[in-house]
């Protein structure tokens, strides 16, 4: 008799602690999100800002090739751009600056070369009697900013 | 027995360093003759025999510094006029340097490279060229 109370018991208990154990479904309570949209837009790629080795070794050489057959402002301003991108690469390309073994000095020698040529074609636009206003407002631009690079 | 085997390993060592030393002090005399020639303007044949010696040893890092300073400090003339025969000439010569540097692939020689082609007008435009396949050349992965 002892041993059927205990089992009922036993039996009771177990029912009760497993309608406990039961997990409810818990439902999200905020809506899922919805995507945003990227709406960052993708900048053009543009060949005079890329300060790589293998971008500005092209450019300048595509510049100086075409000074020779043209010198009007348009071509003078891409050979300043050309050499204000040289002076860009000297300042970021450490790693290959460091392999080529340059100096402080050699870096300082072939920045100011590169700043003597842009300077040399931009100042002979600005002066130009005949270039395009768009054209000598870039070459101002370009100036400035080859004074603080 | 033993030791005899030693002292005889010993000597052949000896006399080979000493044979190594004589040879690279030899040919450290060659390179210096040949720069020396090379440093002065005009003496075109003279230079093209000079060059020889260089052109043998391309790869040695002497060479390449020897070079490099060749180009930097004794070939890029501001006042280069094609129709000035020693300048002319001595633009040949640096044309035939920078062929030199190209075979060695060497990264030191950037600097002097990229002057020749930055100041393109102080020089013929088949050593601008040859500078630009020199700069396309180099193994940057060499040390």
């Amino acid at each position: 008799m002892k041993l059927t109370n205990l089992s009922i018991l036993i039996l009771s208990l177990f029912v009760l602690t497993s309608g406990c154990g039961k997990k409810e479904e818990v439902k999200p309570t905020e809506s899922p999100k919805v995507k945003e949209e990227k709406t960052e837009v993708k900048k053009e790629y543009d060949p005079m800002e890329d300060p790589s080795f293998s971008n500005v070794m092209k450019v300048l050489r595509e510049a100086l090739d075409k000074e020779k057959t043209s010198q009007d402002s348009a071509t003078k301003l891409n050979t300043a751009k050309a050499y204000i991108l040289v002076i860009k690469f000297l300042n970021t390309d450490k790693e290959r600056v460091k392999k080529a073994g340059m100096t402080e000095e050699d870096i300082i020698i072939l920045k100011n070369d590169s700043k003597e040529n842009a300077t040399i074609r931009l100042k002979e636009i600005i002066s130009s009697q005949t270039a395009p206003e768009n054209i000598k407002k870039e070459a101002e631009a370009k100036l400035r900013e080859l004074s603080s690079l | 027995m033993k030791q005899k085997n030693l002292s005889f390993v010993a000597i052949l060592s000896l006399l080979l360093f000493a044979t190594n030393l004589l040879i690279s002090e030899v040919q450290n005399e060659e390179l210096l003759q040949a720069y020396n020639t090379l440093k002065k303007a005009g003496e075109y044949e003279k230079k093209k025999k000079a060059l020889e010696v260089f052109a043998k040893n391309y790869n040695n890092e002497k060479v390449i510094s020897m070079l490099v300073d060749l180009l930097m400090y004794n070939y890029d003339n501001p006042d280069f006029k094609e129709n000035d025969q020693v300048a002319f000439y001595d633009d040949v010569i640096a044309e035939e340097i920078i062929k030199i540097l190209t075979k060695s692939g060497h990264p030191s020689a950037f600097p002097a490279l990229l002057r020749y082609v930055l100041y393109n007008k102080r020089h013929r435009d088949a050593t601008v060229n040859a500078a630009w396949k020199a700069i396309k050349n180099i193994d940057w992965n060499l040390k």
